[in-house]
């Protein structure tokens, strides 16, 4: 204990005049008694008694000078050095991965690094500040620096775990943010590690908080399906981030019913495969580790994948053969094509209705009336303006085809125009359309919808020009082909992870895209302006699409968002953490912080204060009150 | 005259002391004495021996029964009583000699009371001042008209010195007269205590009544604080804080010594009668030693 006023402790000095002033007043009063006989057997007896009755009879001394003594000691300020990382402004990260939600620290490392941060709280010195953020997928500030120990602990109280990785670098540059411009800065990590190691210097000093113990963990890594000959081939990886050799069980469901069970083993360190073959039809597959002997993070023993070859698309193309044309559209996924000659009955259905969802016209004329789908127009021959005064006007042709201006549009997203040499084109207008590639003599491109459908018009022959030799073609068709016919209404990336955005596209019927959450709120969205970002991916688990039109709602399919993030699989508590170019250790306890004791001293001189008015009060209290009315009584009965 | 009026007197002389195990007179009084003897109240027969005085002989009997009995008569003696007052400074207490509830007046005042009683019943009465600068006594002398002489003297006595009631009293009963009933005025406040004295009294043969003079402040002492309490009679002092606890223990501390007094005498057949000098006199000889079986 230390003192941070000790100059005070010299009024201690004023104990000398209490003492005398108590001798003064010790002066006993002389009371001339008839014997002092019973009374000197009094005192013996008490003596006997109880020795401390003679320091009693100093008992308010003794309890002036303690109050005495506590004043100046208050007056002194002690302090206890604690083991406190806490003064001048501090900035908490609070780690919430979704590694943290490892269940090594009881009840989660989640919560242990909320309790550190409320002991922190604690130990937050009086002029000191305090921000707690919380490094997520996207960090958040829980309270802006602040000494109101109540706000910071409803702050932490109210803080959540996420289930992806977390944005070190933005929560970083957001903490060296808060704590810029003060003298006495200090970040405090309270994280398990897994932080990247390209990490931005910070101008203040971090200190390191490890939250967690143990490593041991299973992980499925992987899930994914193929569409082969043989049917749906799934695979699944699981990994052993610990340090022992673990086995389980790895169950499968098929669209909520049990599939097959299987019990792999995974040595320390390394990866195990399985593969299936499924049934055809299958679209929702979950995995399930279990029986596992040691694990301490369940959020990635369970997995969802999605298959998405049920819906495939059905294009036709009517061309007199092109080879280009017939080889892109081969590869081109989740497209079925077929090819028919330019007076091929194939268009309509007996109904009249199309029988395609996708038309492509490849230097053929376009039958009338021209159906009621999606249409890419390739090369459309000379024709007389009447009969297809609707849909587009070749007027002639043109062959200064050098690309002037290039439309900001999806379809022409990583296409390269530049080396793309056209011999000769159709000088082609069509009202509907929107001109994405400019050239000097004409458009080269139009795109537009018309009556609802989606029509794209290439207005020159492929054969004409070397574009189909350019990277830019395979593209170029498959942008079109997507923006044409997105067959699904969303799209997304195999291992979607928490927080990526999805794309909804849900065509242009739809007036509203509702999805189910994991945790089975709906999420709702108008269908204004496409396309519709769904970033609400927060939660691991199965989200299903609803898209709702005039004939009301309509399932189109669900996606699934896994945690196949190896660095969050991977739970072993590290050590340190690389901050810059400094290599941040776990804070050693250090006694740099002081807990000032004068409020308790001040407390207790009040209660001694207290204690010594109750003694001297009940000391002189005259007691003898009815003993003068008995006297007086007496009296004057006797006379 | 100052200690009694003419009415209490009057009162006073109805009254008789009453000695239950002293017979021993030598003059002829007033009482029944064990002894059988000349009065003219009769006792008892008994057979007639030889040498008996024919005198004595009831001769009615003889006639009727042919056989001859001496008649006993009731002797009838006087009584020694012996009034004893402690006459030490502690006594004169409170301090003003005049007051009402002075110990050493009201001692005085008893000691007239039951002189004057005795007196007035023909029985010897011996009045002493016990203290430290020589016992003064008065007497002993019988008859009523020995009551003025003895006020005097209780009046020109006061209270100063240190009494060692033990040696008084052991004095007293060595160099006694006719052992009778005798009363002890005294606040026993006495630093070498008093049983040995009573108890060298009462193996003389004295009937022993104690009165146990105490004054109400030293029942209920008025007076509390950081103290230096100085004994008048010694001069010892004793430094005491007196707190309620401390003066509650005081009063514990009293009965517990009054109960030992009280238990001794009890064992010795000393009529121990405790008093505070706020008690009006009258009503102590008239009810509490008329209770006690002192008077009647």
């Amino acid at each position: 204990m230390s003192f941070l006023t000790p100059a005070f402790l010299a009024l201690g000095a004023l104990a000398i005049p209490i003492i005398l002033l108590y001798m003064l007043r010790l002066r006993r009063r002389e009371v001339m008694v008839s014997s002092t006989m019973l009374w000197q057997k009094l005192l013996r007896d008490r003596e006997a008694n109880a020795p401390w009755q003679k320091l009693r009879r100093n008992l308010l001394l003794f309890l002036q000078l303690l109050i005495l003594a506590a004043l100046v000691l208050a007056l002194a300020r002690p302090y206890l050095p604690i083991p406190s990382v806490i003064n001048g402004s501090v900035v908490v990260l609070l780690d919430a991965s979704a590694s943290m939600q490892a269940t090594d620290a009881e009840p989660s490392r989640f919560e242990a690094a909320k309790e550190e941060t409320r002991r922190l709280i604690g130990d937050l010195g009086g002029s000191s500040q305090m921000t707690i953020i919380q490094a997520g997928l996207t960090p958040t500030v829980l309270t802006p620096a602040a000494n109101d120990k109540v706000a910071l602990r409803q702050a932490v109280e109210a803080a959540q775990p996420e289930n992806g990785a977390a944005d070190w670098g933005a929560a970083l540059a957001l903490a060296a943010g808060v704590v810029q411009g003060s003298d006495n800065g200090r970040i405090l990590l309270i994280s398990d590690g897994g932080l990247p190691d390209d990490l931005p210097p910070l101008p203040v000093e971090v200190t390191y908080i490890p939250i967690g113990s143990s490593g041991e963990n299973l992980a499925i890594t992987a899930l994914a399906t193929r569409a082969t000959e043989q049917g749906i081939q799934l695979f699944a990886s699981v990994s052993n981030e610990g340090e022992t050799d673990q086995d389980a069980l790895l169950s499968l469901t098929l669209d909520d019913v049990l599939y097959d069970s299987r019990r792999i083993s995974v040595p320390a360190g390394s990866t195990a495969s399985a593969a299936w073959e499924l049934p055809e039809g299958t679209a929702v597959i979950q995995a399930q580790l279990s029986e596992q002997a040691d694990d301490n993070l369940p959020l990635d023993d369970t997995a969802w994948a999605v298959h998405e070859g049920g819906v495939s698309n059905r294009v036709l193309l009517v061309t007199d053969g092109n080879l280009f044309l017939e080889q892109a559209y081969s590869v081109l996924p989740g497209i079925e094509a077929f090819k028919a000659p330019p007076d091929t009955d194939l268009i309509y259905n007996e109904d009249g209705t199309p029988t395609f969802d996708l038309y492509v016209f490849d230097s053929v004329p376009l039958p009338d009336p021209p159906p009621d789908a999606d249409m890419l127009i390739i090369n459309p021959p000379l024709s007389a303006a009447s009969s297809e005064a609707a849909l587009l006007t070749v007027t002639g042709t043109f062959s200064d085809t050098v690309a002037v201006r290039l439309a900001d549009s999806p379809l022409l997203q990583f296409v390269d125009w530049r080396n793309v040499n056209i011999r000769e084109a159709k000088s082609v207008t069509a009202p509907w359309a929107e001109t994405l590639v400019e050239g000097e003599g004409g458009p080269l491109l139009l795109a537009g919808e018309r009556n609802g459908r989606r029509l794209a018009i290439l207005p020159f022959s492929l054969n004409d020009s070397d574009l189909p030799l350019q990277i830019a073609f395979p593209i170029l068709m498959a942008n079109i082909t997507d923006w044409l016919n997105p067959g699904r209404v969303f799209d997304t990336p195999t291992g979607l992870q928490p927080g990526d955005p999805v794309t909804i596209v849900p065509g242009a019927s739809a007036t509203a895209v509702l999805i189910t959450k994991p945790d089975g709120t709906t999420w709702t969205a108008d269908v204004a302006e496409e396309p519709i970002f769904f970033t609400e991916t927060g939660q691991l688990g199965l989200y299903q699409v609803t898209l709702r039109d005039d004939n009301g709602d309509r399932a189109a399919g669900s996606f699934a968002v896994n945690l196949f993030n190896p660095a969050e699989s991977r739970i072993v508590p590290q050590e340190s953490v690389q901050v810059g170019q400094v290599s941040v250790d776990t804070a050693v306890e250090e006694n740099i912080g002081q807990r000032e004791l004068w409020p308790w001293l001040a407390a207790a001189a009040l209660l001694i204060l207290l204690a010594e008015w109750w003694v001297h009060f009940r000391g002189v209290r005259r007691p003898n009150l009815k003993l003068f009315e008995r006297l007086n009584g007496s009296k004057r009965s006797a006379n | 005259m100052t200690l009694f009026d003419e009415s209490t007197l009057r009162k006073l002389e109805q009254l008789t002391l009453i000695a239950d195990q002293v017979r021993v007179g030598v003059m002829k009084g007033d009482r029944r004495s064990r002894k059988r003897g000349t009065s003219i109240e009769f006792a008892d027969y008994r057979n007639y021996t030889k040498g008996d005085d024919l005198r004595r002989l009831d001769w009615n009997v003889y006639a009727r029964l042919e056989r001859p009995f001496i008649k006993l008569l009731e002797e009838e003696e006087d009584l020694s009583v012996h009034l004893l007052v402690d006459a030490s400074t502690s006594m004169n207490w409170p301090d003003d000699p005049d007051s009402e509830t002075n110990k050493y007046g009201y001692a005085v005042r008893l000691a007239g009371a039951l002189g004057h009683v005795a007196l007035s019943t023909g029985d010897m009465v011996t009045v002493t001042l016990l203290s430290s600068q020589g016992d003064r006594s008065w007497g002993p002398f019988r008859g009523a008209q020995n009551s003025l002489r003895l006020f005097q003297f209780l009046e020109s006595g006061t209270a100063e010195g240190i009494t060692d009631l033990n040696l008084s009293l052991r004095n007293y009963a060595l160099y006694g007269r006719r052992p009778g009933l005798l009363f002890l005025l005294s606040d026993l406040l006495s630093p070498h205590g008093y049983q040995d004295g009573l108890t060298a009294l009462h193996s003389r043969g004295y009937e022993l009544g104690l009165i146990h003079i105490l004054s109400p402040d030293e029942i209920e002492p008025p007076v509390s604080g950081d103290l230096k309490l100085i004994d008048v009679e010694t001069g010892q002092d004793a430094e005491l804080t007196l707190d309620p606890a401390t003066l509650d223990l005081y009063r514990r501390r009293l009965q517990g010594w009054q109960n030992e007094i009280a238990g001794y005498c009890h064992g010795r057949h000393v009529h121990y009668i405790p008093v505070t000098t706020d008690t009006p006199w009258e009503k102590l000889i008239m009810q509490t030693l008329r209770a006690q079986g002192v008077v009647k």
